[in-house]
């Protein structure tokens, strides 16, 4: 331990006189900032830098210690500070300053606010979370709909904006100001952004957060959409779902059960998002949700059926137990339980119009496997529920699916031809592999002029290429693509875009096959794991790693195995999109939502003209 | 607590909407988050002020940023809003936004049956423009020049009053944001009008 004695030692200064206040009778204090007594304490790989100083209280007699404590790394960069003390209150936070650099810090993580009333009352530090969300709008509605909840649990709240526009509210209990929430609507537009909320939102967006500063960490995140649950909607966002479970942070996704299609007819939502909600619970040992609103009567109305109640009632628990000093999933068990049995029992009755099978049926219809996800949610699963996880909604091998539903799986001639795509299709009828649904639709076709120049962007990425050993030869043409009746181009090989094959051998054969130059290339995947195959038909340059298909990646891996006891390997396939957009002109992996996804969640990508690329490995093959 | 690293759209935006959760002459019936329950245009009704949906906007349709409206001078204005006037000044953008509101306005006139826009459908219409500003408000000679290049837009529609363009810049200082409304008649007699707008919007 080192000793010092003034406003600096040398890391960290304070940069302003402190102003305190006795708790028992009110005395204030002006404590010059040079008479402080400081030490410096390595504690691991955190340093603790401990300002203090100490008076009797005129007023009352009272000795009074106050310190500020603050926490630095070994390269002398602020961490975090704490300045609470037993019988005095700051008047106003201490200013700290990293001596080393020019400008004054004033609590990086910390920060001191504008306009906060009575922000220490009776000894007891009024706390503060932050909403940082993507909309002033969504922030503003958390916080309401807490609020509300809350009320119930006996508090009230009174709101107003700081600096006249910062939605602000302070949450009262028997005359005692206990929380306080700010909303910071727009992510990026706020300085400085915490380290955490930085590292959530690489992973996608969710629209609102809960940040504790004091402890920079995350209280839950939520993604909420009013988007017409169709096609891929709901899906579209599931990057973002993976983000908060890899993170450990408690996620719900709020999503219409019931949409209005364009075509005047009603929808329902699709079981993927629930399901990989499900499977990542169960490999993160964190709450990870889907709750529905609307009714079949009502639809896309946010205020039908139990989602909304459920949400709100959940945060607002977190809320209070993060208030009362409480691990913040305390007393959760039977709500996330109730929550997890929704899905299933959504799961249930929707998967007949999705898939024709869906693992473990029976398991989904049994109360206790709700109350044993949610016992996982919390990291309090059993050895017996162990047992469980090896077997609900684990996607099994060929010969695990219903012999009924293999038969009338065959391979079907595809819209347009494609070598590797004409190769999966004959497995499926080999048994090599199976698939979801003999049902899948196609694509959408697009105009002649879009297609065409979409393939003339691709030319133009593929010719940026390094040179490739044996040569890879573009030559996709508009010829390849055949016309609809009306005109337009189907870009759909096959209709299937999951394939789920019992040996990588078998695959790679296919793969090999297609493309001759990938021969002795592909070696990083045992021979007899299984793999889980995802075709992406999309032509338009760019979107490989954008929406829906980063999200769609990401619910399918979680669903067919990623993480299943038995893993799964996971190929992406991507029969029209070059390869040279994965990387930067430096050669390097390019950094964005969707290439940090497929890093983690991808053994090969396989590109037109059989160009395959390991993003672990930041390599071409 | 954090400060504003830089002014965007939404921050703009939102520092005038604030405005109206007192304000009670003027009432906003949409605005245009990225997401949520906020997609579909929302009025009270004029004969029991129960509120209802008056139009949804579809998945790909372009949308203005704000519609308000006020019963009292029985107008409606539809907000084009950016981060900088320079951006509204944008050709392609100005007349994707001229487009949005003589759209709108259209759709609008032709809610008379919708229970919670009867009464409203023969409101005057006016274009008006957000923008964002920060330290130093824009000069009149440039905010002149952004009224004049969309009233030639909406100059021949005749759903749109386009005697009069509402221009509303969010002034970010010293932490703080500020909102100022301004007009500019082309008529030479909806001065009066143009001050009750400005009067009942900033009050």
């Amino acid at each position: 331990m080192q000793f010092y004695d003034g406003c600096s030692d040398g890391t960290f200064e304070m940069a302003e006189d402190w102003l305190v206040e006795c708790i028992l009778c009110g005395q204030q204090y002006r404590i010059d900032r040079r008479s402080l007594n400081i030490s410096v304490m390595e504690q691991g790989d955190v340093f603790e830098h401990y300002f203090w100083t100490e008076l009797t209280c005129k007023g009352c007699g009272e000795k009074l210690f106050i310190r500020t404590k603050v926490y630095g790394d070994k390269n002398g960069d602020f961490i975090r500070e704490d300045h609470e003390c037993d019988d005095v209150d700051f008047i106003r936070p201490p200013d700290i300053r990293t001596v080393n650099q020019a400008g004054l810090q004033n609590n990086r993580e910390r920060p001191i606010r504008a306009h906060v009333r009575n922000p220490h009352i009776g000894g007891r530090r009024m706390r503060e979370i932050e909403i940082w969300a993507d909309s002033f709008h969504e922030g503003v509605w958390c916080c309401d709909n807490i609020c509300a909840y809350l009320e119930s649990l006996g508090y009230s709240f009174e709101s107003d904006y700081l600096n006249g526009f910062i939605p602000h509210y302070v949450v009262e209990k028997e005359g005692e100001q206990l929380l306080e929430l700010i909303v910071y609507g727009s992510y990026k537009s706020w300085n400085p952004m915490p380290s955490k909320i930085k590292e959530l939102i690489g992973w996608g967006k969710p629209d609102f957060v809960a940040y504790d500063a004091q402890d920079n960490r995350i209280l839950f995140a939520v993604e909420e959409t009013a988007a017409t649950p169709t096609g891929n909607q709901a899906m579209q966002r599931c990057e973002r779902q993976y983000g908060s479970a890899h993170l450990r942070i408690p996620y719900w996704y709020f999503v219409s059960e019931y949409g209005e299609h364009v075509d005047g007819g009603v929808r329902r939502d699709n079981i993927w998002p629930s399901i990989a909600a499900i499977k990542l619970t169960l490999i993160k040992k964190t709450p990870c949700l889907v709750l529905h609103y609307s009714d079949i009567d009502n639809v896309e109305d946010y205020n039908s059926g139990n989602g909304l109640g459920l949400l709100f009632s959940s945060l607002s628990h977190i809320i209070d137990n993060y208030v009362c000093g409480r691990a913040a999933l305390d007393d959760t068990e039977e709500l996330l339980a109730r929550q997890y049995q929704e899905m299933l029992l959504f799961i249930s009755s929707q998967w007949e119009n999705v898939i024709d099978f869906i693992p473990s049926e029976r398991l989904l219809h049994q109360d206790e496997t709700a109350k044993a996800i949610a016992r996982y949610a919390l990291g309090d699963e059993t050895p017996e529920d162990e047992r469980l996880k090896a077997e609900v909604l684990v996607w099994p091998l060929t010969t695990g699916v219903p012999s009924n539903v293999l038969r009338q799986q065959q391979g079907r001639s595809l819209i347009k031809y494609d070598a590797l795509a004409a190769l999966l299709e004959r497995d499926i009828t080999l048994n090599k592999c199976y698939i979801l649904s003999n049902n899948a639709g196609s694509g959408k076709p697009t105009t002649r002029d879009k297609i065409s120049g979409w393939i003339n962007d691709q030319a133009a990425l593929f010719a940026s290429s390094a040179p490739l050993n044996p040569p890879a030869v573009f030559t996709m043409k508009i010829e390849d693509f055949p016309e609809t009746d009306n005109g337009n181009i189907h870009v759909t090989t096959s209709k299937n875009i999951v394939y789920l094959y019992d040996r990588w051998a078998d695959l790679k054969e296919a793969i090999e096959e297609a493309y001759p130059r990938l021969r002795g290339k592909l070696n990083d995947i045992p021979d007899e794991k299984p793999v889980f195959m995802y075709v992406s038909n999309s032509l338009k340059p760019g979107r490989l790693f954008g929406d829906p298909f980063t999200g769609q990646l990401s619910a399918y891996s979680t669903c067919f195995g990623k993480f299943d006891t038995r893993d799964r390997a996971v190929i992406a396939y991507f029969p029209h999109q070059v390869h040279t957009q994965a990387f930067g002109r430096n050669g390097r992996v390019t950094r964005n939502k969707g290439t940090t996804l497929y890093t983690e969640l991808t053994d090969y990508l396989i590109f037109n003209a059989g160009v395959a690329v390991s993003l672990k490995n930041e390599e071409v093959l | 607590m954090r400060t504003i690293n830089r002014l965007n759209e939404e921050i703009a935006r939102w520092a005038f909407e604030i405005i109206y959760k007192t304000n009670t002459s003027w009432k906003i019936v949409f605005t245009n988050p990225t997401a949520g329950p906020w997609k579909t245009i929302k009025a009270p009704s004029k004969i029991n002020g129960v509120e209802g949906e008056v139009y949804r906007f579809i998945l790909e349709e372009d949308r203005p940023d704000i519609v308000m409206f006020n019963d009292d001078l029985e107008t409606v204005i539809i907000i084009e809003a950016k981060d900088s006037l320079e951006k509204l000044l944008d050709r392609a953008q100005a007349i994707k936004s001229a487009a949005v509101v003589v759209k709108l306005a259209n759709i609008l006139r032709a809610k008379g049956t919708n229970a919670y826009w009867r009464g409203r459908e023969n409101y005057k219409v006016i274009l008006g423009l957000l923008w964002g500003s920060t330290d130093y408000p824009e000069n009149d000679i440039e905010k002149r020049r952004l009224y004049d290049y969309y009233h030639n837009l909406v100059k021949d529609e005749e759903v749109v009053f386009s005697d009069l363009i509402i221009g509303v810049e969010t002034l970010y200082r010293s932490g703080n944001l500020q909102c100022e409304a301004f007009y500019k008649d082309y008529s030479g007699d909806a001065s009066t009008l143009g001050e009750h707008i400005i009067e009942t919007l900033m009050e």
